[in-house]
């Protein structure tokens, strides 16, 4: 399934992508006689379990070959939003590109055996989720703030069942599904700060969507190819294959510990850094657009508007 | 008011007024009285987000209540000793918790001794967060998994709860945006806070964050940088030490927060550790298996969690 928050009329629906249509998927379900629990909206669907979504799954292919204009609109008609807020900070995996051949392995800090285990290679933060934004919605930011912003593409993942000291192959089962999201920061307020999650929790940093693709219909998460486009040209592009630690193992990291709940949401990292570190340095500036694709989940454009 | 979320027995989660040594339940007490308290939300988050008048209610109850003597027939129908009750995790806002590292010079130097690194005060405050999942409330356990860390540590701090939302809010303004105190012990697990350089996953295992057991509105805490924080591990003082010796004052840690980013009613800032956490020890003190941690903020209250290291047969299930 590829389902989505749309409206259409200012109402905001819970709705399933059928080729170039969107279904209301609750009238939808209504009108077939099947019972969705209760479920009002994406996060919610995400969060009801198994059961349910095979409910969801049954009024899809039920529906598929018969729309019915009481619940049915063509693509373009509607407004896509993004999926859902998250109840708690999205987590990021940070440093997780493998090295190409010639670059140095990642930096691990050597600390004294026996009182600390050697430096793990991924550094996990955090993004509020007060930062969700839209499709077609512009990013933005007081200039007085930050003058150093910057996107990168990620995979986000949704989780769908409990993780908890799962292995990760078991992880991997547990997730609801992807989704496209454009990881967007400012190095000046990562540098500021020391620590990370302020300088990408800004309001509007965290466009994703619009549609979340469930697991079934992404066999192998990772082969993925992961391009950001600004302005058109290409300026980051690589693939899932890249990371240092697959999408199973960065879930089963960190639910060593931190239990992983139904809807919470994650990025795997990019495949390679703009703005830090790249020369020469190129920030988000007053009418760009920045798109981020991962092929076979979807794309996010954005327009980047900074204030005053 | 000294308002809080509470527990009898098996009972359900119940918006609470701590009147001296008693706990009044906030509703029942209201209806019973005819008060207009009784018609607010009925979670202390619903309560935190319906904004001033809301408050301004509970605070009117909180006095009508101090000012007499609550009736006998009312006891263990709303209102209890506070003994007889449990609080729980105030209430869970809707995003991860916002914490200070390195806001308090001595609890700096003495941390940097043992990297070792010379001591640096950060030019700007440093933020991080802590997931949901890790909150607890008084009386809970603090789970020692030897999975996930082997380096378990407390910190006692003081947090602010926000009350009025806002963005780019200036420093001189920085106070009204408080709608109380509460006290946090910002656990971590020492290597995992350091290998992954970023601190999200050390400072966020589950249970890693007891929080309560009241918040105090700033009626009653007219000023918090008179507050004093200690932590006894086994009854022995182990960090004690003002709140107001912060580096970075609470209205300026709330106006650098919010350049840029809403902050939302009932989000939550711990503005970070004062001297004597385990880490700062010669040698290193870790926590271990039935050590009864205290966390207790002056004027707000004690948090007493026990520490229970994870059973190898409840491991393997």
């Amino acid at each position: 399934m590829r389902l989505c928050t749309f409206s259409i009329n200012g109402s905001a629906r819970l709705g399933a992508v059928l080729g170039d249509y969107v279904i209301d998927l609750l009238v939808a379900a209504e009108s077939s006689g099947q019972d969705l629990a209760g479920v009002g909206n994406l996060r919610q669907l995400v969060e009801a379990g198994p059961e349910v979504w095979a409910g969801a799954g049954t009024v899809v292919s039920a529906v598929s070959g018969n729309l019915d204009p009481a619940w049915s609109w063509p693509l373009d008609e509607v407004t896509l939003h993004h999926p859902y807020r998250p109840r708690k900070n999205i987590v990021r995996a940070g440093g997780n590109t493998a090295p190409k051949p010639g670059e140095p392995e990642p930096v691990t800090v050597k600390l004294p055996p026996g009182r600390w285990l050697a430096g793990f290679p991924i550094s996990y933060y955090t993004k509020a989720p007060s930062a969700v934004l839209d499709p077609g919605q512009p990013i933005t930011w007081p200039s007085k703030v930050t003058t150093q912003v910057y996107a990168e593409p990620q995979l986000a993942i949704i989780i769908g069942e409990p993780v908890h000291y799962a292995d990760p192959a078991e992880a991997l089962e547990k997730v609801f599904g992807y989704a496209v999201a454009t990881d967007v920061s400012a190095l000046d307020l990562r540098i500021k700060h020391g620590q990370w999650p302020k300088a990408g929790s800004l309001d509007s940093f965290f466009p994703w969507g619009p549609t979340i693709v469930t697991r079934d219909e992404v066999p192998n998460p990772a082969a993925l190819e992961v391009r950001l486009e600004l302005n058109g040209d290409t300026s980051i592009q690589g693939s899932t294959a890249d990371a240092l630690l697959s999408v199973g193992e960065v879930l089963a990291e960190i639910s060593t510990g931190i239990l992983l709940e139904p809807g919470d949401v994650l990025m795997l990292g990019t495949p390679e850094n703009i703005g830090f570190g790249h020369s020469p340095e190129r920030w988000l500036t007053d009418g760009d657009t920045v798109t981020s694709t991962i092929e076979g989940i979807g794309s996010i454009t954005n327009p980047v508007h900074p204030t005053a | 008011m000294r308002i809080s979320t509470f527990r009898v027995a098996e009972g359900k989660p119940t918006v609470g007024l701590s009147i001296g040594t008693a706990v009044v339940a906030l509703h029942t007490a209201a209806e019973t009285l005819g008060d207009g308290a009784a018609d607010l939300p009925n979670d202390l988050l619903g309560i935190i987000q319906a904004g001033p008048e809301a408050w301004e209610l509970a605070e009117s109850l909180d006095s009508t209540l101090s000012n007499r003597e609550l009736p006998a027939e009312g006891q263990g129908k709303w209102w209890w000793q506070a003994d007889e009750v449990k609080f729980e995790v105030p209430f869970e806002p809707r995003k991860n918790p916002w914490v200070v590292g390195a806001n308090y010079y001595q609890h700096l130097a003495n941390g940097y001794a043992r990297i070792p690194r010379p001591a640096t005060v950060p030019p700007h405050p440093e933020f991080f967060t802590k997931a949901l999942t890790a909150m607890i409330g008084d009386r809970e356990e603090i789970i020692h998994d030897k999975r996930a860390t082997m380096t378990l540590d407390y910190e006692t701090e003081l947090c602010i709860v926000i009350g009025q939302g806002g963005k780019d809010i200036p420093v001189a303004e920085g106070h009204d945006h408080i709608f109380g105190y509460t006290a946090v012990n910002d656990t971590s697990a020492r290597e995992l806070q350091i290998g992954h350089r970023q601190y999200f996953r050390g400072k966020s295992l589950d249970s890693f964050c007891p929080t309560g057991p009241v918040i105090v509105t700033p009626k009653h805490i007219p000023n918090p940088y008179a507050l004093t924080i200690t932590t006894r591990v086994n009854g022995q003082v182990r960090q004690q030490w003002p709140v107001g010796d912060m580096l970075y004052k609470l209205d300026e840690l709330i106006s650098v927060l919010s350049q840029g980013m809403t902050l939302e009613p009932g989000e939550m800032l711990i503005c970070g550790t004062v001297p004597g956490v385990g880490f700062e020890q010669l040698p290193q003190i870790w926590l271990q298996h039935l050590d009864v941690v205290e966390t207790e903020i002056s004027k707000i209250g004690v948090l007493r969690n026990v520490v229970k290291m994870r059973q190898a047969e409840q491991v393997a299930q």
